[in-house]
């Protein structure tokens, strides 16, 4: 007999990620105000796209004179497919929950950490969409609120520069990189897709683009690999 | 706001939205994905991220390449980004702060 999961569940389960989204809400509210967001287009881009790390990549390439739109939407595209693995998966324990429930919960709330969250407790409890919500909605409302303050905060910084906040970009993609590493075959990813898009930054009038090419061609390769292709565990 | 960013966000969470339930999408009886396909989407985000962090490490100055072996270090060994991230970013400023002396 699988056990149900309450309220008092979600909250528990999602509590560290609750606090490490208010946090990084906060992160993100300071550097989207020093990249030329408004503090409400910085809380709206959190409370409509709500997806971390996608929305670090998007204001790193804000420009507001001339904003690069199709390539800021792409490259989102691009970062969150990989929730397409993740909603095809946790779908399967969803087998009797209609799909006009579904697709809004998954829509707004299906990120990273959710999907780990409910992965992980279905094995042993009965699979509950409400779980789902409200561990996401929780989280949901530390990632914006966190974002809503950190604008004010990132407003009293005058001189970010001194403070290393350019550089919390770079220390935010490589922490990233890092938790998503799990083969050497990685390795090989990273480096094509620095060093392609190193050279195509070269080229006149590419801009944002260059993100976009190299990440297809270094993907790509390396999932084309004889070598990539033996190494994969059965799943 | 203006309204290119705004169309910005928008598209943005509409791209969003759509890889999310994407897999609500293809029919019940095609639910894996396998091989090449499934490769090829697990590379992405860590090449996207190579891409944008490979540039700014290339054009950056000591205390940005210190920084970054040190975020490095302490997200390998903590595996908790919020430490790497804030580890690093003092890391970058104390560097400055010694190299503006």
């Amino acid at each position: 007999m699988k056990s149900r999961l309450t309220f008092k569940d979600a909250l528990q389960d999602a509590l560290p990620i609750i606090i490490s989204g208010f946090m990084f809400g906060l992160v993100f509210g300071v550097l989207a105000s020093k990249a030329g967001l408004s503090p409400l287009a910085a809380t709206l881009m959190s409370a409509l796209v709500f997806a971390g790390a996608s929305q670090f990549v998007a204001i790193e390439q804000w420009q507001p004179g001339h904003l690069p739109v199709m390539a800021i939407v792409l490259t989102t595209l691009l970062v969150n497919l990989r929730h397409l693995l993740m909603s095809l998966s946790l779908r399967q324990w969803f087998a009797r929950e209609p799909k006009r429930r579904l697709s809004p919960a998954f829509a707004l709330l299906l990120i990273d950490e959710t999907w780990a969250l409910a992965e992980h407790r279905f094995k042993n409890c009965a699979p509950s969409l409400r779980y789902f919500i409200q561990a996401g909605l929780l989280i949901y409302v530390g990632w914006v609120g966190g974002t809503l303050i950190g604008t004010q905060i990132g407003n009293q910084i005058p001189r970010p520069a001194d403070y290393g906040l350019d550089f919390t970009f770079v220390a935010m993609f490589l922490s990233l990189m890092v938790l998503l590493w799990q083969r050497s075959m990685d390795f090989a990813t990273w480096g094509i897709s620095g060093v392609v898009a190193f050279f195509v930054a070269q080229l006149p009038g590419i801009g944002q683009a260059s993100v976009v090419i190299a990440a297809i061609v270094a993907s790509a390769l390396v999932a084309a690999l004889p070598v990539s292709h033996a190494m994969e565990e059965p799943t | 706001m203006s309204s290119l960013e705004l169309a910005a966000i928008v598209g943005m969470a509409l791209a969003t939205y759509f890889t999310r339930v994407g897999g609500l999408l293809v029919r019940a009886d095609r639910l894996s994905l396998s091989g090449f396909p499934e490769r090829f989407l697990k590379n992405l985000p860590a090449a996207i991220l190579a891409a944008l962090v490979a540039p700014k490490i290339a054009d950056g100055d000591p205390s940005v390449w210190i920084a970054s072996l040190v975020t490095v270090a302490v997200v390998w060994k903590f595996k908790n980004t919020l430490l790497g991230v804030a580890i690093g970013t003092l890391t970058c400023a104390w560097v400055r702060w010694i190299m503006r002396m």
